[in-house]
């Protein structure tokens, strides 16, 4: 049921004469992502520069005076990362989950038709914002959860739950955790073919590199195009097999 | 209605590319505002030149954990935290000592060298420093190592491995030719562009990275002969690269005693004639969060050289 090469190769069609839009959000995206991610790194650096931090933080907790017998263990020092950090994450993931679905917004735009779109349609996907920035949320928190048992649970349940932002972006009103719910069903028992469809694009993120990255500007709209196709046919599987209703999408 | 959510749409794009902005720009300001006041704070502070060390008080000595590949920042090693734990320990009037608990395969000459650098500077103040090799203390761990008075290693340790890479390249011009991409970089200066993944290497390049790892190899050598009161041409017969057991490393010199930690700690205690003396432990743990680990992962694939697998020049590593 899940066909790959058909959702690539109509992706290719659907951009076809209209790419422009999707390069710009993508420039756009990945501006706004470049400064997050500077903002990450620099902070990084400033724990890891700062002396007093360290001389804090290069903790010890184990001392032996006289009953230097006891087994050796390892102090755990924790960088006691302040409140700004956490907050500064928060924005970020916040603002990531933004972005991602008014660029899910627009790829569904450009799943209904073949006419061109304008970039005021782009724009309309932030004025669900809210529920953006709540989504990011919602799905870092449960992946990171999932995490912590292993990496491989982490990276199952991302793509459990990377249907949420199309769920959303088709249907502002329900609920993210509604959307993450209706994500579950539709990746039931096509995770795997999410995954391959996704490491099938790192021959172009690879061939990227050596365009200093200015191919993302092409990739990035084919990659999101191809997942709302994806997404698209996950849902009509799902609703044709009654695992799920159009009652239950609003 | 449309327009109106156009221009609601837009207010929005415009507030958080705003909010990314500032916070990008925040986070550098404040970066400088603590190196600065962090560089007023050193200079107020007086510098211990001096330590004198009396049995009946409550000092302590600190066990530096080196482990993980030396190099800039790793998973378990990072250069400015060991740099900056040094310094602060040199300064702290409750430390007596170092005992460097070593755990590591080596790194690069440059961060190799820094740190041994870093505690010489710390032995200045009259303190004393010991090493203990646990499972592994090779090339740059072993380099390290050097600046201790006493080296103490389990019996199971693997040390040595004296020597220096200088480079490694893959030369991959023919895969790239085979898969239809062709990489130029445009250079001037016929040794510029040398051991690049898209350049053959000639034989003048080839001399150019050994004349390089021969003078590291000497500096190496010489620590390790001043180190270890070792004759240079005794440490060059048996510093070629090989790695040594716990035994045979005491064999022939590089280490002085094969004990366990707790031993170790036993034999400082009576080098001290203290039983007042504690030992407080001091480990760089990095933070993980799953940003950082998806930035990583990300930034990995960003340098097309990092996909052939191509190694910083100089190290002491990889036994």
């Amino acid at each position: 049921m899940f066909n790959r090469k058909l959702y690539k190769q109509t992706a290719k069609k659907q951009l076809t004469g209209r790419r422009t839009v999707p390069v710009l959000a993508t420039l756009i995206t990945t501006f706004i992502l470049l400064f997050l991610g500077t903002s990450s790194e620099i902070h990084t650096s400033q724990i890891i520069n700062s002396n007093s931090a360290y001389a804090q933080t290069a903790s010890w907790i184990y001392e032996t005076k006289d009953n230097f017998e006891d087994d050796y263990a390892f102090s755990v020092s924790t960088i006691s990362d302040s409140g700004v950090s956490l907050f500064f994450s928060i924005l970020a993931i916040s603002i990531t989950g933004i972005l991602i679905l008014a660029q899910c917004h627009l790829y569904n735009e450009y799943f209904k038709t073949l006419e061109k779109i304008s970039f005021a349609e782009y724009l309309r996907g932030f004025t669900h914002w809210f529920k953006g920035a709540l989504a990011g949320l919602w799905f870092t928190l449960w992946v990171v959860l999932w995490s912590f048992l292993f990496f491989i649970p982490g990276i199952v349940k991302a793509f459990s739950y990377s249907q949420m932002f199309f769920v959303l972006a088709e249907n502002p009103k329900i609920g993210v955790a509604k959307a993450m719910q209706i994500s579950k069903t539709l990746t039931k028992g096509f995770k795997a073919d999410l995954f391959v469809m996704y490491i099938s694009f790192f021959g172009w993120h690879f061939l990227s590199t050596f365009t200093f990255g200015i191919l993302q500007l092409w990739i990035q709209p084919y990659e999101y195009m191809s997942f709302t196709n994806a997404y698209k046919s996950l849902k009509m599987h799902a609703l044709r097999a009654g695992i799920l209703t159009e009652s239950d999408f609003i | 209605m449309n327009k109106k959510s156009t221009k609601y749409g837009l207010a929005v794009l415009l507030t958080i590319t705003l909010i990314s902005i500032l916070m990008g720009f925040f986070k550098i300001f404040s970066t400088d505002f603590f190196s600065i006041s962090k560089n007023s704070k050193k200079v107020e502070q007086p510098a211990q030149n001096s330590f004198s060390y009396n049995k009946d008080s409550n000092y302590y000595i600190a066990v530096v954990n080196i482990s993980g590949v030396i190099q800039e920042k790793g998973s378990e090693y990072n250069q400015k935290w060991l740099l900056s734990t040094i310094r602060s320990l040199k300064n702290d009037k409750k430390n007596a000592g170092i005992l460097l608990y070593v755990n590591s395969p080596g790194g690069t000459v440059y961060h190799a060298d820094e740190a041994y650098l870093e505690l010489l500077k710390y032995k200045e103040t009259g303190k004393k420093i010991y090493a203990y090799f646990a499972e592994m203390a090779t090339s740059g761990g072993y380099y390290i190592g050097c600046a201790a008075d006493k080296i103490y290693a389990n019996r199971n340790t693997i040390t040595g491995s004296i020597g220096v890479i200088s480079a490694s390249s893959i030369d991959a011009t023919d895969f790239l030719e085979k898969i239809g991409i062709k990489s130029i970089t445009i250079h001037t200066g016929k040794n510029k562009n040398m051991l690049n993944y898209n350049e053959k290497p000639t034989e003048e390049q080839i001399q150019i990275m050994q004349s390089l790892s021969d003078e590291a190899y000497e500096q190496f050598t010489q620590i390790v002969s001043e180190s270890r009161n070792m004759n240079i041409k005794d440490v060059q017969k048996i510093a070629d690269g090989r790695i040594y057991s716990a035994k045979q490393a005491k064999e022939n010199g590089l280490i002085d005693e094969i004990f366990t930690f707790d031993e170790a700690k036993k034999s400082i205690k009576s080098d001290f004639e203290s039983d007042n003396l504690s030992f407080k432990t001091f480990r760089y743990e990095k933070s993980e969060s799953l940003r950082s680990i998806l930035l990583e992962g990300f930034s990995s694939i960003k340098n097309p050289a990092s996909a052939f697998g191509q190694t910083p020049l100089l190290s002491y590593g990889k036994f």
